[in-house]
């Protein structure tokens, strides 16, 4: 297998300089997101080198339970993360969330790594880690937008909800608009990142791996699954979530609870 | 008060939005009454509606519509017997057709889907066309859209209608004709708010909220 070309440091220093154009753009037209850039430059790049670090050990050791672990940290930090870009109240929403991401993931792990890949080793670190790691990154995404949407709307158009109630309809019936509407908002960009796939974008995994010395062939194949497994993850893990979530967000009579939404992203 | 009043409230004590809206509030509604409650925007009307729904959790009292207690456990079939139209309605549907056969999409109500005849007779006594279904959302008024939920809820044919302003974008004429029809031909039980005189005229009883709420 051919070697990727390695970056020496003036090199990726010298890439870093193209910072600069977003920054004379961005002070330009005074639009104030000259720090917020440089900021997450920052952080991108102390958060890609402290994986770097964890991905070395990682790869060295590759034991199943250090590897778990880090599968483990990663679903916790996935599901903190949603919670707060969402707005939604940790006390509802995190039990929820963990489940839905541990059982989807693991499914989807399981159906990718064991049954297509058919890998020997499951917990394979140089399959294991990445591949869970994208389908958590999708699953952050959509679970942002599904769950953002549903609750949002469910607290904005309160007499829409309640006219469905008041009018005979169980609490499934009520919520399906919502829950309709949520999955229309969460996977339309999905399908149509699918539909335009190697037309106009060249995704992440499959460049990498053509990079890395993969044929063309063999990296098309995994990001057919890749696709077809964000797919399936995503779309299982924002169902599930709000399924399990509606168990403790409505009171008796099918109102939704106060402070379910935080506060800053009410009125 | 007998023990078949459609709704029952007793002693309600209500506190809505940080200040006291209801005080030891006390009403009925017998059945086949036609029930209405007035007084000035900002005394509760809609409020009242929505706590009858079980929309609105209240401090203390007790009230029971259909003659079960207002709780969890009865909210269901409560809810099940009632056709609700709220004063302003913003469905996500395209047209006018969808919106009057969406309470009849719901399990509970599919038996009673109405036949074409049906609901172009109601729709014409509420001064409507039939056309009118054809129509996308975006071409008719609000008060238009109302009535046609009314129409609507009238063929539910549920024990309890509840409708909140129902009159409050409609001309007089069409006010005379949905008395006549939610009044006259119907035989359940309507509890509405309003403060148009022809409608309180017609009602059966009226509950004034400006002696009632302890606006502070």
């Amino acid at each position: 297998m051919q070697q990727t070309l390695d970056i020496g440091y003036l090199n990726l220093f010298i890439g870093y300089l193209l910072i600069l154009v977003p920054v004379a753009i961005f002070y330009h037209f005074k639009t104030g997101l000259v720090k917020d850039s440089l900021i997450a430059v920052g952080r991108m790049t102390l958060q890609l080198f402290v994986v770097g670090l964890y991905l070395e050990v990682l790869f060295e050791y590759n034991n199943p339970w250090i590897n778990a672990l880090w599968w483990i940290a990663m679903v916790l930090i996935a599901a903190f993360t949603i919670i707060r870009r969402a707005y939604l109240a940790r006390r509802f929403f995190i039990i929820p969330l963990i489940t839905s991401l541990v059982v989807s993931l693991a499914l989807i792990d399981a159906y990718f790594i064991g049954l297509i890949i058919e890998l020997d080793y499951f917990f394979d670190a140089r399959y294991f880690i990445p591949i869970s790691g994208i389908l958590l990154g999708n699953c952050l995404k959509t679970n942002v937008l599904g769950l953002n949407t549903f609750y949002q709307k469910l607290h904005h158009e309160k007499i829409r909800y309640r006219y469905y109630l008041a009018n005979g309809a169980s609490r499934s019936e009520a919520l399906r608009p919502f829950m309709r509407e949520a999955l229309k908002t969460a996977f339309n960009p999905l399908i149509a990142s699918i539909t335009v796939i190697g037309l106009i974008s060249l995704p992440g995994m499959m460049t990498g791996q053509i990079l890395g010395g993969s044929s063309p062939e063999v990296a098309i194949k995994y990001q057919v699954m890749l696709m077809l497994t964000i797919f399936v993850a995503t779309l299982l893990s924002v169902v599930l979530t709000i399924t399990l979530a509606n168990r403790l967000v409505f009171d008796g009579l099918g109102n939704m609870k106060k402070g379910v939404l935080k506060n800053n992203h009410m009125g | 008060m007998g023990m078949s009043d459609t709704i029952e409230i007793n002693d309600l004590s209500l506190h809505f939005d940080g200040k006291w809206l209801y005080d030891g509030f006390s009403m009925h509604v017998g059945k086949g009454e036609k029930v209405t409650l007035a007084g000035e925007s900002g005394t509760g009307k809609t409020t009242l509606v929505h706590l009858v729904l079980g929309f609105i959790p209240f401090v203390s009292g007790s009230v029971k519509v259909l003659d079960r207690p207002l709780h969890c456990e009865n909210i269901e079939y409560i809810r099940s017997q009632i056709a609700f139209v709220p004063q302003e309605l913003h469905l996500p549907l395209q047209t006018a057709r969808e919106l009057f056969y969406m309470p009849f999409s719901f399990r509970q109500n599919r038996q009673h889907r109405p036949g074409r005849p049906t609901v172009e007779r109601t729709l014409d006594a509420l001064g409507l066309p039939a056309a009118i279904l054809e129509k996308n959302l975006d071409e008719i008024s609000g008060g238009q859209k109302q009535r046609i939920a009314i129409a609507s809820a009238l063929l539910l044919d549920k024990p309890l209608m509840i409708l909140d302003e129902p009159t409050a974008s409609l001309d007089s004429k069409s006010i005379g004709r949905l008395v006549s029809l939610v009044f006259g031909e119907n035989g359940g039980s309507v509890l509405s708010t309003s403060h148009n005189q022809s409608w309180t005229d017609h009602s059966d009883r009226i509950y004034n909220l400006d002696e009632h709420a302890t606006n502070t």
